[in-house]
């Protein structure tokens, strides 16, 4: 007989915590690997098929950095409230918002490009904006668990897109697919052999702009000391009500924007479930987030990984034909090596014979 | 290193067994070397003090042979066998336990709740009457008095301290180790738990007991060891020391440490700059902590409240620092009221604030040195909405020097400091912003002999610089060596109040809510 013992580890090495990060990461991969093993896939076209080829075939790439620009704008927003200590998971919702609001936009005004697609843009930032307000508010002013309601929320933007596609916004020229027209051709974003060249330009940008908000701005000195410390921040008169409203508006309003983004160069239309102009991306941007450590420049490696991975888990399910639930399996299976790192990182398992 | 052998000839200290026994023990973080090649005995039935500053290596001592750190090298035995600590659950399963500064009980549970926690010598189903029998017979086993029934949150911490001793009895242990147990206690308490630790140990038990405080040290123990610097100085019988001489060992061939201060009469008052009427303040579960109070404060003086923790000391401090909602009453800085509103308009009108609690409130630990100083003021290092940290890292240095904070530089990482460098820190931060008014609750708690007197000189400048001071303090010495005027805080209001030339005996009746009419 043996015994486990768990115990608390107390000196610990920013070096050791960069090898405990990377060694989950590669768990997590593993442990999803060893899944599709027992599905009796080959282990070895699993990892081709969802590493090697996105990150390297050119065709592939091409594919995996249309999921990467959104995955690297939402994290840069979703790492300022991770920092502030606020644990939104709600970019979903304000993604697809965005994309609605842009499409509206698309739909009702008529301008020429590229005012279009500017106007577009930022009424689809607005709407990722009035979808983040609520939790925010009642986060600001009632300190209400913002898990709870941003989930929530992400489940009521799905059912406002549903209600459009399959209602008012219906195209009758969709052969009864809930499909929407496609947007006017002023309002779309052109690709470059089908790379979203201008969406990449704008990661960049975001990805600066959020650098220096979280590194070089007040705001983020007060996301900051919020994040480590409330006590003390409150107590050294910085404003709850303004991180908490400051960091939930930039981050949904980012999330608006690569909805937006989305609609009008990739999807064109908004659909349903896997015509989605969210994808579920909203929630694997989350896991970028994090494996980023909240650092807005690694944003950039991050979401070209996941990005990798999502368009490789698209590949394992097309070629394989597995089901969809494939990618939300990795995305969990990732997130999950992730916290244990945490816990590994904060104990140590010790194993005694008896 | 004094040799300890030369020492042991005394027919009573051969005869007792040599419970622990620590050599060669080193410890290092990072550069900084912690522990130096220390050795350490422990007999049974013995009280053995470890002294020594803040810094000087005693917590980390006991943190080692608590399982809580693992040494550098160095072999640790437990009656005469060599052991291997790795963790609070094995110390316990030798006997060793350790009693922390502050006792980690659940507010909201009663005493005897506390201690089925963990406890299990009653097997996994039995009664609360069974523990509460248990506890009763500990009781009138060592003289200690806390009602088992009683909730944790109505006990002083003087009771807290004592479930925790009972705790460690629960747990049949044999080296006790307490943290600075006296800190927040009156002398009588002291004197109280003296004589519980006595019983303990002519019990067959041994106690090691940590403290920076000389007197104490000569008063409880039986042997002393002084460490300095992380290594030990000294280690014999405490009839083997004078007080001279081991105040000279605990400091170091440092004449730096200095004059006792003597507060001067001072300059002139001012008018007021706090001004506290009929003040109303909940807890945190909606009892009246504070009822009634009123203070006022002028420019040039140092009103000080003495008081037993756990009296409406800390609501009272949270309350004014803009912490703590007010149930009734004002509160007015500068002549500006600030009631209710938050801790940003109550330093723009002119206060400063150095919390109790300083890790909780008073600095972000994994920011920055020159973060943490410009915490308050950081818009006057802004341009438009960018940071220039340059600039504080030019006042950092400037601090750093001024208020000779030991850190490896403006970027250090604040809870690398001590606890003295991190009050210097606090109270360089609060300076810098001019204040009208000073609010100090408990500015020496845990702090050196050093340091302590540092921060005491801060406030005496701060009072001659013609700023008012309010200091909060459950050190009766220190409240009476600073202030101009005394109030007496018991269950929530003022009950003495007295000018300098304040007997030390009237105050401490006070403190117990016994006041002579």
């Amino acid at each position: 007989m043996f015994r486990v013992k768990v115990l608390r580890r107390y000196d610990v090495s920013s070096r050791f915590k960069l090898i405990t990060y990377l060694t989950s990461f590669i768990v997590g991969i593993a442990f999803f690997v060893l899944f599709e093993a027992l599905l009796g896939t080959n282990p070895y076209e699993v990892v081709d098929r969802l590493f090697i080829r996105p990150l390297t075939s050119y065709d592939d790439f091409r594919v995996s950095i249309r999921y990467t620009v959104p995955i690297g704008i939402i994290a840069s927003g979703l790492l300022l409230v991770y920092r502030a200590g606020i644990y939104s998971i709600g970019a979903e919702g304000q993604m697809a918002v965005g994309a609605v609001f842009a499409a509206w936009a698309a739909y009702t005004l008529s301008l020429g490009s590229p005012t279009s697609v500017l106007v577009a843009l930022s009424i689809g930032m607005l709407g990722g904006i009035i979808w983040g307000l609520l939790p925010a508010i009642l986060k600001a002013l009632l300190n209400v668990n913002e898990v709870l309601t941003t989930l929530m929320m992400n489940f009521i933007a799905y059912s406002l897109v549903d209600y459009l596609i399959y209602g008012p916004w219906r195209s009758p020229k969709s052969y009864g697919f809930p499909l929407t027209e496609p947007i006017p051709t002023a309002f779309t974003i052109p690709t470059y052999e089908g790379i979203p060249v201008i969406n990449f330009l704008v990661l960049l940008t975001v990805v600066l702009f959020t650098y220096v908000v979280a590194r070089m701005s007040k705001l983020g000195f007060q996301i900051r000391a919020y994040g480590l410390n409330p006590s003390a921040a409150y107590a050294s008169g910085m404003s709850f009500f303004k991180v908490v409203l400051l960091s939930f508006i930039i981050s949904s309003a980012l999330a608006g924007l690569a909805g937006a983004l989305q609609l009008l160069s990739i999807h064109q239309r908004l659909g349903p479930k896997s015509w989605s102009v969210t994808e579920g991306l909203g929630y694997t941007a989350i896991v970028a987030a994090w494996i980023s450590r909240l650092e807005p420049l690694a944003v950039v490696p991050a979401s070209l990984l996941m990005g990798a991975l999502v368009n490789g888990g698209l590949a394992i399910k097309a070629v394989l034909g597995q089901s969809e639930g494939v990618v939300n399996l990795m995305n969990g299976m990732i997130l999950l090596s992730i916290v244990a790192a945490e816990f590994f990182i904060n104990y140590r398992l010790v194993v005694r014979l008896r | 290193m004094v040799n300890q052998t030369s020492f042991l000839h005394g027919k009573s200290i051969l005869a007792k067994d040599v419970v622990l026994s620590v050599s060669g023990l080193s410890k290092r973080f990072g550069n900084v070397v912690a522990l130096r090649n220390v050795d350490l005995e422990l007999r049974s039935n013995e009280i053995h003090v470890l002294l020594g500053e803040n810094g000087a290596g005693k917590t980390t001592l006991a943190n080692i042979i608590y399982g809580i750190y693992r040494p550098d090298s160095g072999v640790i035995k437990f009656f005469g066998k060599e052991v291997d600590i790795r963790s609070p659950k094995d110390a316990i399963s030798y006997g060793i336990v350790l009693v922390q500064q502050y006792p980690m009980l659940i507010e909201r549970m009663t005493v005897a709740e506390n201690l089925a926690l963990g406890f299990k010598g009653l097997g996994l189903l039995t009664s609360p009457k069974n523990i509460i029998r248990v506890i009763r017979e500990v009781n009138e086993k060592y003289g200690i008095s806390v009602d088992p029934e009683a909730l944790v949150s109505s006990l002083s911490f003087s009771e807290k301290q004592q479930v925790e001793l009972i705790r460690a009895l629960l747990l049949n242990v044999k080296l006790l180790i307490l943290d600075e147990p006296t800190t927040m206690l009156t002398s009588y308490e002291r004197r109280k738990l003296f004589t519980i630790l006595k019983k303990l140990v002519s019990d067959g038990r041994s106690i090691l007991l940590i403290t920076h405080k000389v007197l104490e040290a000569l008063e409880v123990s039986d042997w002393i060891t002084v460490l300095r610097r992380g290594e030990v100085v000294a280690s014999r019988p405490k009839d083997m020391y004078s007080v001279d001489e081991l105040v000279k060992l605990v400091v170091g061939d440092n004449s730096e440490l200095g004059s006792v201060i003597s507060p001067s009469k001072g300059g002139e008052l001012g008018g007021d700059v706090l001004e506290v009427k009929d003040l109303v303040v909940l807890n945190d579960v909606g009892g009246v902590a504070v009822n009634k109070v009123s203070i006022s404060v002028r420019g040039g003086e140092i009103v000080g409240i003495a008081g037993v923790t756990g009296n409406g000391q800390k609501e009272l401090s949270e309350a004014i620092a803009g912490l703590r909602k007010v149930r009734s009453g004002r509160i007015l800085i500068n002549g500006v009221d600030v009631t209710n509103k938050g801790p940003s308009s109550r330093f723009r009108a002119g206060l400063a604030y150095i919390p109790e609690e300083r890790l909780k409130y008073g600095v972000v630990g994994d920011m920055s040195v020159a973060e943490n100083l410009i915490l308050k003021d950081y818009d006057r290092f802004s341009k438009f909405t960018l940071l220039k940290l340059s600039d504080a890292v030019k006042v950092a240095d400037e601090c750093i020097k001024a208020f000779n904070i030991v850190t490896r530089g403006p970027s250090e990482k604040v809870k690398a400091l001590s606890g003295g460098n991190i009050q210097k820190l606090i109270i360089a931060r609060e300076l810098r912003l001019n204040p009208k008014v000073v609010v100090a609750h408990n500015p020496t708690l845990g702090l050196d002999l050093r340091s302590t007197s540092i921060v005491h000189e801060y406030l005496l400048n701060i009072k001659y610089s013609g700023s008012g001071v309010l200091l909060i303090s459950e050190d009766l010495d220190e409240v009476i060596k600073l202030s101009d005027r005394v109030l007496v805080m018991y269950r929530g209001g003022i009950v003495y109040e007295g000018v300098r030339g304040f007997s030390r005996e009237v105050l401490e009746r006070a403190m117990l809510g016994i006041v002579d009419v």
